[in-house]
């Protein structure tokens, strides 16, 4: 288990993560800037935190109190760069040796040819980086990591440098050799689909701030605050007032009784409209910000808008093809300018179906369960 | 013709080259891999001999070594002398060259990527990575470096003269000599040695135009 909290300053930005993360693959997801790598950086003992601390399986690799700071080849902790950042001078064998000094000469041949056989790179032993293929530097750079048999493995954007279909290969072929390590893996990444692809665990990273760690369904079905919320591709964020937190069955737009009203804690207003919200929710009176995925957002045939809770009339804005799916933005009726719109997705075969293009007048359904109320951002207040 | 001049040369630049190439690695790996206050000021001083005038630069090397000076004195107290003999020669070439050295040195430092060296750093320590991953990459720039060095060794004139004189037979290195041998209107012997050099030399830029480009 990794478990840190320190401070670093560099050039005015103020990195401050604090995170517990567990054996399997962690994902540190945030956009540039946010200060990823940095954070690996620290970890691996690169860089000196001012404050604080960071423990691997219970050992101290750095208190800024105690004064220890242990020097990065002896933290059992492969890290892999962005670009491999691999040996040019230095064989595919002479690499992943390299991590393995002072041990018999007999178990370096061993481990080597070992780790080869499971990179699949047995013919390259005496090749050099600069005759091999973006995929096999990346896992040679993989295996100088492993080979040390590190308790943490940090990979700083693995696959950024691959382009889309080698990219999805690789991501395959990571997973299943990180299936026989043992360890603790961080990875960081900008792409949202790859930290839920790889990761079990999302930590969300911005500002140098991690604001959200956890299992991934819940940092991406449940993001704490608007932030987050953002960083996930909850887009749709709203701002209402809860009139009631108990199950009040006249609290639902549409006055039928259906299974989802039960599962409702609450009532929000929106925009005139009563929106039935499950989980828990702050005292009435209280200004709340709430979200909602694009993918969850449903599209409703008109002769079952009576059937369904928080459903609203509206008409189709604007559409997207995006190869897959359609990305569409839906004004409601009555509403005024754009600031409201909402983001939907639709599959292509909906689309088809329903008929839907610019224009067309439609109906959309809020699951009440796919609706999440956020916490206000600290400091800033909760933002129209 | 006279071989003492021609083998002094070659000692007093073989080992200015050593000296240079030991305290000009050291300052250049200091210069590209730690920040420190004073670290342009360094940058600075060590440059120096490149643009003053030799006899400036021996002047108050003179005054610095001499019997009288602050090093000189506890120097000589120790047994050792340095003015007017082959070691005044040693230094005044080491440090004529080290300038070269550093600026040679330092740009192959720099065209090492630091993120490979952070690579390494987490694997090794650092000592060990400066020796495996940092020398290796960086060996051609010092090569060039260090033979840059040993040419201006062999032809280092002012400050040698400031600081070991020219006297024959003890400190009058081949430059030295020649100037000598065409001060008493022996171009003859002026001639010899000034081949000898031109030969020294172009040998040396051979080697340095044939060095095998590695290519990564």
């Amino acid at each position: 288990m990794l478990e840190f909290a320190f401070e670093y300053r560099l050039d005015g930005f103020n990195l401050a993560p604090a995170l517990t993360a567990d054996r399997g693959v962690t994902a540190l997801y945030g956009p540039s800037g946010a200060g990823k790598s940095l954070t690996l950086l620290c970890l691996v003992g690169l860089r000196r935190p001012e404050r604080g601390w960071i423990r691997l399986n219970g050992r101290t690799l750095f208190d800024a109190a105690a004064g220890i700071h242990v020097p990065p080849h002896l933290r059992r902790v492969g890290l892999v760069f962005q670009e491999y950042a691999l040996f040019p001078h230095l064989t595919v064998a002479g690499n992943l040796a390299y991590g393995l000094r002072g041990f018999p000469r007999d178990e370096v041949r061993e481990r080597v040819e070992a780790m080869l056989r499971l990179l699949r790179l047995e013919p390259f032993g005496n090749r050099y980086p600069g005759e091999l293929s973006g995929g096999q530097r990346q896992r040679v750079a993989l295996g100088r990591g492993l080979i040390i048999q590190p308790e943490l493995l940090l990979l700083d954007e693995p696959f950024s440098a691959l382009d889309q279909m080698e990219r999805e290969r690789l991501r395959a072929e990571v997973l299943e050799l990180l299936q026989g390590f043992g360890g603790t893996t961080v990875l960081v990444t900008h792409n949202l689909q790859e930290a839920y692809l790889m990761a079990r665990q999302v930590a969300v990273i911005d500002g140098g701030r991690i604001l959200q760690a956890g299992p991934r369904d819940e940092v991406l079905q449940h993001p704490r605050d608007r932030r987050v919320a953002e960083h996930v591709g909850a887009s749709n964020i709203f701002r209402g007032v809860v009139i009631s937190q108990a199950d009040a069955p006249g609290g639902i737009s549409r006055g039928t009784v259906v299974a989802d009203e039960r599962a409702a804690s609450g009532v929000i207003a929106w925009h005139g409209e009563r929106l039935a919200v499950s989980g828990p929710l702050p005292p009435p009176g209280t200004a709340v910000e709430f979200c909602i995925r694009p993918e969850d957002v449903r599209l409703v045939w008109p002769e079952s808008t009576a059937e369904r809770p928080n459903v609203l009339r509206g008409q189709i804005t604007n559409e997207v093809e995006r190869g897959t799916d359609y990305l569409l933005r839906f004004r409601m009726d009555g509403a005024a300018s754009e600031a409201g719109d909402i983001e939907i997705h639709c599959s292509e075969h909906l689309h088809y179906l329903m008929d839907l293009a610019p224009g067309k007048a439609v109906w959309i359904a809020f699951p009440p369960d796919k609706l999440h109320v956020l916490t206000p951002v600290p400091d800033t207040g909760v933002a129209g | 013709m006279e071989l003492f001049p021609i083998l002094l040369s070659l000692r007093v630049a073989t080992l200015s080259t050593i000296l240079a190439g030991l305290f000009g690695i050291g300052l250049a790996w200091l210069l590209t891999h730690r920040r420190f206050p004073g670290r342009t000021l360094l940058e600075s001083v060590v440059v120096l001999p490149l643009v003053l005038p030799p006899t400036v630069v021996g002047f108050y090397l003179l005054l610095l070594l001499g019997r009288s000076g602050p090093l000189g004195a506890s120097l000589e107290a120790a047994g050792l002398e340095i003015v007017f003999t082959w070691r005044a020669a040693v230094i005044a070439a080491t440090v004529a060259s080290l300038p070269l050295v550093v600026k040679a040195v330092q740009a192959a430092f720099e065209s090492v990527d630091p993120r490979i060296e952070a690579a390494a750093r987490t694997l090794r320590p650092a000592a060990s990575v400066f020796l495996t991953v940092t020398l290796p990459l960086a060996w051609r720039g010092i090569l060039a470096g260090l033979i840059l060095a040993f040419a201006r060794g062999m032809g280092e004139f002012g400050i040698t003269l400031m600081l070991a004189g020219s006297i024959p037979g003890r400190t009058q290195t081949l430059p030295l000599a020649i100037y000598d041998a065409v001060q008493a209107n022996d171009l003859a012997q002026a001639n010899a040695l000034a081949l000898t050099t031109i030969g020294i030399v172009t040998v040396l830029l051979f080697i340095l135009s044939r060095l095998p480009r590695v290519r990564f």
